[in-house]
């Protein structure tokens, strides 16, 4: 049945079959017509090495988990839930609005091929259009010895592997494109993907898929595939694949990056700028250029740090940083440089002592001179301390002074704090303790000078009559002696200043009560502009 | 091992065949015999030549078949062309299904072979392809819009009429029927009941045709066991009160009241 030669591409004088084959072979061609059997092309990608003839095992269906997205609109016919007639409505309604629903055919879904069991290789075949409208195709097969038997072909099917890795839809892809030098690191953008789709999938409580490996970029069962995708589809898709080459390269390079920058990143992903180290973005810091007799003193406080653990030691360095930060903005109008450097070095180690999870805006400045007084202690340049801390303010003046203040203020606290072991910086609880007591009385400091402040602002505005609410006192007496011992007020705007909607009182009330309590007090009454006001002298 | 519908069966994986793009006119003439010849192959190897020299003859009475479509002029014989894959693996394979209607659902898979040649079947130029091109052309000439002639005027275009005569129907169907009568409450009542068991949301309207009420008095009764839903997906409906819900009969509870 089977004459090998002519079906092989090899060179037909190898002297395949034997016998007398000079002249020309004459075949009977029959065509075979089964309206039960419909035969099908199927096609996979140029230079693939797919072997059809060693497959033993394989497995074929339609794959139908795109075919979902008609059906969410069913409703029940009838029982529970359904209304009368809503069907016929329905169908009204879409045709008076010309809606056109396309119901999905099974035949136009793409096949979903497995060769070789569960382990093996994957390919989906999307049908090809257009093939049967100007020619038609035919399977020759040689049957018997001297026919062919031809079958029509119905469809086409392009096979192409399954991807299992995730890749970026085109908006995705547009997005990070737009970033792009911005970020360099492309195994950040799948790792984001992957975050994204970890919160999706345990709010929806799909907790048994997420747990598998969330490691590699696999694709799921489950997943939804994009039928756009597809090796023999042209444009659109380069970009993409592209990207996705570079990620996939990318990733085995920056892995080992990854691990190191670990932690920045989960810090925010949001904050690119600060996200992604390039090659020269530390080479400014100046703890890399340490001097050695600064290194023996400080190496004290950097074990003890080391001993507290290596979280403390993360977050220094991020205070660390963030302060040389801001150290070298503002003092780049400086004078002395070399003091500077000296001083910053010596900061340093005071920082790491004194730095943990406090953050407040101004804790930097905070713990800058609060680093200074511990060197004050040792080195005894306070004042030399005290004219950096001003310039060195980045809010400017005010924080500046304020520094001075604290210094001032609070120096004495400072001074009997530390211990001579330097056992400040041995525990966080002590370090927090202390930065406590700082603010605290920095807070207490400032607490007066303020507040009068605002008082006065308060005072001079309630000529205007509005004022400051009295949401906290209510209609008390005390609130009442307050205003009339501040000015002289006439009976109406004392009425004001206790709104009905504060104090949950209407009108009727309110103004008995005043009432009440005027009588208590027993203002004196002053006249002015022709007004009567009342006026308690203190 | 069971057997899975979804199986491709691997039998034929190894049978090698051919891939023929045929022209439509000599498609057509193939497809209209049952089951014969169509026509012969000589396949001639040349010495030197890798590929072997194939040319088909196309049965003389198909030939000249004329099946409207001018198909008695096709050449008779044609040249097959053979290309390898060009490195592309193509396979065959075959769905057979049980009934004529649904193959892509319910068919058994199978693996017919793999593709050795792709082959292209050209027509012999001829006097009898020459004819056969003119017509082709000729029938893509012509427009797909004619203008026709009618004899007979169009009668079923809508005149203007004062009052539809559908509408005169219903008119005097409601004036014959009259006005809706009231019934007893509780069959009404009844009735709503068991409207109410085949469908949870109605709208008054239906409620009305169903009930054949006037639309204040059926109001009137629902409000005793119905409530209105204003809020979306059923908007503007008539459900049962919670208390009636699940009830396998109304007459129960028209004892009880």
């Amino acid at each position: 049945m089977v004459f090998p030669f002519f079906f092989q591409s090899q060179p037909s004088g190898s002297g395949g079959l034997q016998g007398g084959l000079q002249g020309p072979e004459e075949f009977t061609v029959k065509i075979q017509k089964n309206p039960l059997k419909k035969y099908n092309v199927m096609r996979f990608a140029a230079n693939s090495k797919v072997d059809m003839s060693a497959w033993k095992e394989a497995n074929m269906e339609r794959e139908t988990s795109t075919m979902d997205i008609y059906k969410d609109e069913t409703m029940p016919e009838y029982g529970e839930g359904s209304e009368y007639g809503r069907k016929w409505r329905e169908q009204a309604r879409q045709k008076k609005y010309g809606i056109n629903k396309t119901k999905l055919k099974l035949e136009d879904q793409p096949w979903l091929l497995k060769v070789g069991g569960k382990g093996g290789k994957r390919f989906v075949g999307r049908k090809e259009g257009g093939i049967n409208e100007a020619s038609s195709y035919f399977v020759f097969r040689q049957t018997g010895n001297k026919t062919f038997e031809a079958c029509p072909v119905e469809s086409w099917y392009n096979f192409t592997p399954q991807i299992k890795y995730k890749y970026l839809n085109e908006e995705e892809a547009e997005a990070e494109f737009e970033k792009r030098h911005k970020v360099l690191n492309y195994f950040n953008i799948m790792m984001k993907k992957r975050l994204e789709n970890k919160d999706e999938a345990e709010t929806e409580g799909e907790t048994e898929k997420n747990v598998s490996a969330r490691d590699d970029l696999k694709v799921r069962e489950g997943d939804e595939s994009d039928s756009d995708l597809g090796g023999f589809s042209d444009d659109s898709d380069n970009e993409a694949e592209g990207k996705k080459e570079k990620a996939k390269t990318a990733k085995k390079k920056k892995d080992t990056k990854g691990q190191k920058k670990k932690k920045k990143k989960q810090k925010g992903s949001d904050d690119e700028a600060l996200e992604d180290s390039d090659e020269g973005d530390y080479d400014g810091r100046e703890v890399d250029y340490m001097s050695d007799e600064d290194e023996s003193a400080s190496e004290e406080e950097v074990d003890k740090s080391k001993v507290d653990g290596t979280y403390l030691k993360g977050v220094d360095q991020e205070m660390e940083m963030s302060s040389s930060e801001e150290e070298e903005e503002g003092e780049g109008e400086k004078e002395g440089e070399a003091a500077e450097g000296e001083k910053t070095t010596e900061d340093k180690p005071a920082k790491k002592e004194e730095s943990d999870s406090s953050s407040s805006e101004d804790s930097d400045v905070d713990l800058e001179s609060s680093a200074l007084f511990m060197q004050d202690k040792k080195e005894g340049k306070l004042k030399g301390k005290q004219g950096r801390s001003k310039k060195s303010g980045k809010a400017g003046g005010k924080t500046g002074s304020k520094g001075t203040s604290r210094s001032g203020s609070s120096s004495s606290s400072r001074a009997s704090t530390p211990a001579p072991d330097g056992g400040i910086g041995s525990t966080l609880a002590a370090a927090a303790k202390k930065l406590e007591q700082q603010k605290g009385t920095k807070r207490a400091a400032e607490g007066d000078s303020p507040l009068p402040k605002k008082a006065r602002h308060s005072r001079s505005h309630d000529g205007s009559g509005s004022g400051t609410p009295t949401s906290e006192l209510g209609l008390t007496e005390e609130s009442v002696r307050r205003y009339l011992m501040r000015k002289p007020m006439t009976a109406k705007d004392l009425l004001k200043k206790f709104p009905t909607g504060k104090t949950g009182l209407n009108r009727d009330q309110t103004v008995a009560k005043v009432t009440e309590i005027l009588k208590k007090l027993n203002p004196e009454k002053k006249t002015i502009n022709g007004k009567i006001h009342l006026w308690l002298k203190s | 091992m069971a057997k899975k519908s979804s199986d491709l069966d691997c039998k034929g994986s190894s049978n090698n065949l051919w891939l023929v793009k045929v022209p439509k006119y000599m498609s057509n003439k193939w497809m209209t015999v049952e089951d014969g010849e169509v026509g012969t192959l000589k396949i001639n190897r040349r010495p030197g030549a890798p590929k072997p020299e194939v040319i088909f003859s196309l049965k003389e009475e198909l030939a000249q078949k004329d099946d409207g479509k001018g198909s008695s002029e096709a050449p008779r014989e044609h040249k097959f062309v053979l290309s390898g894959t060009a490195g592309q693996p193509m396979g065959v394979f075959s769905q057979t299904s049980a009934d004529e209607a649904g193959s892509s659902s319910n068919g058994a898979l199978s693996l017919e072979g793999k593709v050795a040649h792709r082959v292209d079947c050209r027509p012999v130029g001829g006097e009898n392809y020459m004819k056969l091109k003119k017509l082709q052309v000729l029938d893509a000439m012509t427009p797909m819009r004619t203008t026709m002639q009618l004899h007979r005027a169009v009668t079923n275009n809508y005149k203007p009429v004062s009052n539809h005569a559908n509408n005169l129907e219903v008119e005097r169907r409601k004036k014959e029927d009259g006005k809706r009568s009231r019934a007893d409450p509780e069959k009404v009542q009844e009735m709503l009941f068991s409207a109410f068991e085949k469908h949870q949301y109605y709208n008054i309207k239906d409620l009305v045709e169903i009930t054949k009420q006037p639309i204040q008095y059926l109001k009137e009764v629902l409000k005793e066991i119905a409530t209105y839903n204003l809020k979306a997906p059923h908007k503007n409906t008539w459900e049962l009160k919670p208390e009636y819900r699940h009830y396998k009969g109304g007459e129960t509870l028209m004892e009880q009241s």
